[in-house]
């Protein structure tokens, strides 16, 4: 009798959430497989306005062999590594010297997380004029010491590392926001208890917090990866993927791809492969996650 | 009950016929919209005639202005998905994947006669489709320099003629312009997508092959890229980070002897007091030979999905016309189209720093027969090559080899034949 009525309970409950899995279908799972489709076969929407053949992997092996988007690719996991270890590392810094409840600590918080809530195209707009190597404000200060500061955009790898720094610059303050939350999190009788033991500063930070907030740089990690593979706008407004190649992501070129060109086919073939290594790196992040949970906390 | 149901079947029968009676007294107006470029000069000048165009005409007009980015976005999406939004379309050679989607205007012009008295070449310029005309020209422009003349007279210097004599002359250039404290040339190489200027304006060779493939002609190519190494040598150091504006406010500033950019961005402020402190000092060059300058010709297109082609029409032909073409120019500084402007004794004699040099490039000057793609991944290689990672061969080599995976649209191919860019 009560597993008969539990079956219902989970029926109904099924039926309640029916709805919803519904709209994520048609939402999620239907232009997902659309494009994956649209993947295997020819379409540019110049020549038509319908799906074409069926050509098997051959947009895959294009891109594999287009070195343009080779590039990208080496490009987008380079800004994607540097951007992402930067921002972790500047993130637990700031929150670890900002963590606290006193008007001045939350007021430095305040500012902290500013730039996060700036729309990404008006911070890299803001940016592009902050690094103009003529009248731009970061030359303007690099000049008072002196030195005449470099032409930031209009070098490869300097455009690259600035691209990387308005990055950093945007997002720290969401490693900041969370490492925040994970050192609150840390109870008071542990450090007391350390530091009865005569544990110093440093092996507060070595043996307590580190291992505490590893769970939390995680989640940041993850986050970051992901959405460093996935950075646009801040490239777009500043450096439009120039000089040459040198800051073109496989975001943007997925965006020429399938907006300028109108190459859908091979646009939504690039975008797979995209999505399969964003894949890639999660499920990869989630197993260390794990093995690093196991070792620090055996669970 | 019987009266009940008597009273129904009457009002559904006068309810629609009543309504359909109402809606034949007043006839919704003809609407159509334009979509162009937001730059506050082609749009305002729009919005200035809009009032006029439709008291006379009774046309209702909606004029949509946006971004260059967005307004190609907008213009192709309208077309490509067919709904019509937009009837009349400003755009340029970059519009050659939509070309199908644009209505043949050869009736249109044949009736109206539209096309005498524009500048020489000007109607075979617009953009063809299967051999009929679809664009209609407004706002020209092309590539060129802009130098101090004040200079180049004091100096004993003039204007060179072709490239070899500007080459031969660049090391005076740079000895007038260090004794100035000035940069020689000034280019807005931050800006990617105008790279292969520099390359257009002295390349005379084939963009596509005799089987209809893009390739550039070799050696031509390689020599023009070898130039340009020469040519970059005397440009400001910091050249690969300057905007179009930073270059312009640099030229304007008085800091720079020459400027290679688009003229009509940067004429009137040069002729303002308030915005130049080259005023009365500089001129435009004549672009040397060989080689066809960029040109940029804004042009208005008729979508095929608009409902009202006829208004369409007289839209356009109320937007560019002779009249229109001096007030546009004196009002908002558009580059005119027609050849009575340049002669207009008062402008002429206003502008005779410039007119004779503009009139001349813009003859001159073609569109290159380049896809997005194609232009795209030639202006990005064109930035390796400005930044040294490429040598001219390397440079040349590596864009055919790209290039000749690419399709040429039907429509640019047919173009490029008008205007001899094929092999």
């Amino acid at each position: 009798m009560v597993i008969k009525k539990k079956l219902l309970e989970k029926k109904v409950l099924l039926l309640f959430l029916l709805p919803a899995i519904l709209i994520i279908l048609i939402a999620q799972a239907y232009p997902l497989l659309y494009s994956l489709s649209m993947s295997f076969r020819h379409w540019t929407l110049a020549e038509s306005l319908v799906p074409q053949e069926f050509v098997g992997f051959q947009n895959y092996i294009k891109a594999f062999k287009d070195p343009i988007f080779v590039n990208a690719f080496k490009i987008s996991m380079l800004f994607c590594i540097a951007a992402t270890t930067f921002e972790i590392l500047f993130g637990f810094i700031l929150a670890y010297f900002t963590v606290g409840e006193t008007f001045f600590l939350r007021l430095s918080r305040t500012i902290l997380i500013l730039p996060m809530v700036i729309a990404p195209v008006a911070n890299g707009t803001i940016w592009r004029m902050m690094l103009n190597s003529q009248s731009g404000l970061i030359n303007q200060l690099i000049g008072y010491l002196g030195i005449q500061g470099p032409n930031w955009l209009g070098i490869p790898n300097l455009a690259l590392v600035s691209v990387i720094i308005i990055d950093i610059w945007q997002w720290t303050p969401f490693a900041v926001v969370v490492f925040l939350a994970g050192l609150s999190m840390i109870p008071d009788e542990l450090y007391d208890a350390a530091r009865v033991d005569g544990a110093g500063r440093m092996k507060i930070l070595r043996y307590i917090i580190i291992p505490y907030i590893f769970p939390v740089a995680f989640i940041v990690l993850l986050f970051r990866l992901v959405d460093t593979l996935l950075v646009i706008d801040a490239i777009y407004t500043t450096t439009f993927g120039g000089p040459g190649f040198s800051t073109n992501v496989i975001t943007l070129f997925i965006y020429w791809q399938a907006l300028r060109y109108f190459n859908i086919s091979y646009a939504s073939a690039a975008s797979w492969l995209l999505s399969i290594c964003t894949l890639a790196i999660a499920f990869s992040i989630m197993r260390w996650q794990n093995r690093v949970k196991k070792r620090l906390w055996g669970i | 009950m019987k009266k009940i149901w008597l009273i129904l079947v009457v009002m559904t029968l006068i309810i629609p016929v009543s309504v359909y009676a109402g809606g034949k007294k007043e006839e919704a107006p003809v609407a159509v919209t334009f979509s162009l470029m937001a730059a506050g000069t082609y749009d305002k000048a729009a919005e200035e005639i809009k009032p006029q165009f439709e008291k006379e005409t009774g046309i209702q007009l909606t004029i949509a202005a946006f971004p260059w980015a967005t307004l190609r976005q907008n213009n192709t999406t309208d077309l490509l998905t067919g709904t019509g939004k937009y009837d009349i379309m400003s755009g340029s050679y970059y519009l050659a994947d939509v070309y199908s989607h644009f209505i043949s205007l050869d009736d249109y012009i044949k009736e109206s006669g539209f096309g005498k008295g524009l500048l020489s070449g000007f109607m075979e310029k617009c953009e063809h489709f299967k051999g009929h005309q679809i664009g209609l020209p407004y706002g020209p422009d092309a590539y060129g320099m802009l130098y101090r003349k004040d200079l180049f007279d004091e100096a004993g210097l003039s204007w060179p003629a072709t490239w070899d004599q500007f080459m031969a002359m660049l090391p005076r250039m740079k000895a007038v312009a260090d004794s100035h404290g000035m940069d020689t040339i000034v280019f807005s190489g931050g800006a990617p997508e105008q790279a292969p200027a520099l390359f257009f304006d002295k390349y005379d060779g084939y963009f596509i092959t005799k089987d209809g493939k893009y390739q550039l002609e070799r050696n031509k190519a390689i020599e023009v890229l070898n130039t340009d190494k020469e040519l970059l040598k005397y440009m400001a150091g910091d050249f690969m980070g300057l905007s179009i504006d930073d270059a312009n406010a640099r030229f304007l500033d008085g800091k720079a002897l020459s400027i290679i950019c688009w003229p009509s961005f940067i004429v009137a402020a040069a002729d303002n007091p308030e915005k130049s402190r080259v005023v009365g000092k500089w001129s435009l060059g004549k672009s040397p030979t060989p080689g066809r300058p960029w040109l940029s010709l804004w042009q208005i297109y008729i979508s095929k999905y608009s409902k009202n082609p006829d208004a369409a029409w007289k839209w356009a032909m109320a937007y560019i016309n002779e009249k229109n073409d001096v007030h546009f120019f004196k009002t908002y500084g558009i580059g005119p189209v027609f050849e009575s402007t340049y002669k207009n004794p008062e402008l002429a004699k206003k502008y005779s720093h410039y007119f004779p040099a503009q009139s001349y490039n813009l003859t001159r000057a073609v569109n290159p027969p380049l896809s997005g793609e194609s232009q795209d991944y030639f202006a990005s290689v064109l930035g390796e090559f400005g930044l040294g990672k490429l040598n001219a061969r390397e440079a040349v080599d590596k864009i055919n080899e790209k290039w000749a995976t690419l399709p040429v649209p039907e429509a640019l191919s047919e173009n490029a034949i008008i205007t001899g860019q094929v092999e």
